[in-house]
């Protein structure tokens, strides 16, 4: 008997397995290759662009030595840099928060004003690992920190440690994505992790909107989540530059694989709920057919900015999105 | 180079022009395949498999020396199935229906009785993550014990034992007669995944 169910076991499971060659086709076959270097290219290039990034820090850090080493800076201001912006909303201490809400609640104030004037900017004490940008919820280390000591003594808001949750908030809260609302996908290391965020189709299927690209903001395993970026496959956001300089009006570019995309680009802070600026309603389609609008924004007050490119109207309003991480 | 079954090369021309391309059009079909009697779902089968590549190309320099890359293109791929079901609402979706439509018959399903064949795919949905996929390595791929426990990251004597229980499992929830028992046969919940 037992040799009776082996052999109906191994017929089951190859025609259940043929099942998925009825279904797809050598176009699929192709489609996901190009998907795969589409998705190699963008992380490639993020890479790079970190690598640069954090040349230049060290660079930075080199020159700005240089004046202590021969003595007196006393006339140097330094202010208004990001280490000198003050969190105006901290952790709720009456009520351990379970969800987040849709600005970064941790966000930095939008009142800190330069006063001065700097002969060098200082090392940037919020970027991550090698030059990921802080985007939400935390616009600074030091609301990072400031949290996880909070949390550590009473336990608030406990969502910073689950990075699905994160993402979902990011997409549902923050971008007001509210029809992507589901986990589609889930790869969680010690201090990164990749999350994919989508929606569920009317056949009941599940489509993936976007891959949030998340980093631990401190050190510790209770350091809070942080999301950092996409990694993008058939909608790609590629100019700006990652952790470039964000100046208004700003080209903002890239490359759609889809038919009759409607593309909307935003430009957002942590620390406000209303987009700071946006750009509507871009016509695209193709195969990695690229495109590219501008976008006019104002008020940007944290260390961090997040631009947005969305797509939809097929299925639902946002249907896929991409996102990247720029200084303001 | 594989010891996955190559997937059907319908209409195929071009030769692949680079060690990816080469190594998506000899594994991509058989690896989605796999992941679907895993999954039991299409789209969540052809995105894990998608990750699978993505994560070998960007390892690719590292990966030069390996000397079996669908081998850890398998095993990325159990890991990302293995993920995906760890996902509440994935697991709810998949127990309940089939998201994949029985094509017009091919050999492998003329072969069976498709009453039984849907029984016993349900049957090894709802075992542990861990026994279906070493019942789906043995009796989908053929694979010998070792490179299943190579495969899922266990020893040979995990292998066994959960194919042991897996069978025996499947035959309880079939009404059938099973292995001859032994010690913790007939867990079917998250205790091995």
């Amino acid at each position: 008997m037992t040799g009776d169910l082996e052999s109906r076991l191994r017929a089951a499971v190859r025609a259940e397995a043929a099942t998925a060659d009825g279904a797809t086709s050598m176009a699929d076959e192709d489609a996901s290759l190009g998907a795969i270097r589409s998705r190699v290219r963008t992380v490639r290039r993020r890479r790079r662009a970190m690598a640069l990034a954090a040349a230049t820090v060290a660079v930075v850090l080199a020159v700005g030595a240089l004046p202590r080493l021969g003595g007196d800076r006393a006339d140097v201001n330094v202010v208004g840099g990001p280490a000198d912006r003050e969190m105006t909303t901290t952790p709720d201490d009456s009520t351990p928060g379970t969800t987040p809400s849709t600005t970064g609640a941790d966000a930095p104030s939008a009142t800190g004003e330069d006063t001065g004037t700097t002969t060098s900017p200082p090392p940037d004490p919020d970027i991550i690992g090698d030059g990921f940008q802080p985007l939400w919820p935390f616009a600074t280390r030091a609301a990072a920190t400031t949290w996880q000591e909070a949390y550590d003594t009473g336990g608030q808001q406990p969502w910073h440690l689950d990075a699905e949750q994160t993402a979902l908030s990011f997409t549902t809260g923050f971008l007001g994505f509210t029809e992507i609302d589901q986990i589609t996908s889930s790869d969680i290391g010690p201090d990164e992790a990749e999350v994919g965020v989508g929606y569920t189709n009317p056949d009941g299927g599940m489509s993936t909107a976007a891959l949030i690209h998340l980093m631990r903001y401190g050190t510790g395993d209770d350091a809070p989540w942080e999301v950092v970026g996409t990694h993008d496959t058939d909608l790609l956001l590629e100019t700006p530059d990652y952790g470039t300089t964000a100046r208004s009006p700003m080209t903002v570019a890239g490359y759609i694989t889809g038919v009759d995309e409607s593309l909307r680009v935003q430009v957002r802070q942590s620390s406000s709920a209303e987009s700071l600026g946006e750009s509507c309603c871009l016509p695209a389609g193709g195969t990695e057919a690229p495109w590219e609008t501008t976008v006019e924004f104002s008020g940007a007050s944290d260390p961090a900015i997040t631009v947005i490119a969305s797509t939809g109207g097929h299925v639902q309003e946002v249907e896929r999105f991409a996102i990247t991480g720029l200084r303001s | 180079m594989t010891g996955i079954p190559v997937g059907r090369r319908v209409g195929r021309v071009e030769a692949p022009t680079d060690d990816l391309a080469l190594l998506h059009r000899e594994n991509y079909r058989s690896l989605v395949r796999l992941a679907t009697v895993v999954l039991g779902d299409l789209g969540l089968a052809e995105h894990v498999v998608q990750d699978a590549f993505v994560r070998l190309q960007l390892r690719w320099s590292r990966l030069r020396d390996l000397d079996n890359p669908p081998a850890y293109l398998r095993t990325a791929v159990l890991n990302g199935a293995r993920s995906q079901l760890r996902r509440q609402k994935v697991r709810d979706r998949f127990a309940g229906r089939r998201t994949v439509d029985r094509p017009v018959t091919t050999p492998e399903a003329a072969a069976v009785d498709h009453d039984d064949q849907d029984r016993m795919i349900r049957a090894l949905r709802r075992l542990s993550a861990r026994q279906r996929e070493a019942l789906t390595l043995r009796y989908y791929l053929d694979l010998p014990e070792v490179e299943i426990a190579a495969t899922m990251g266990v020893s040979p004597g995990s292998v066994k034992t959960h194919l042991h229980r897996g069978l025996a499992n499947l035959a309880t929830m079939l009404g059938e007669d099973g292995p001859p028992s032994q010690p913790g046969d007939h867990q079917t919940g998250e205790d091995d995944r």
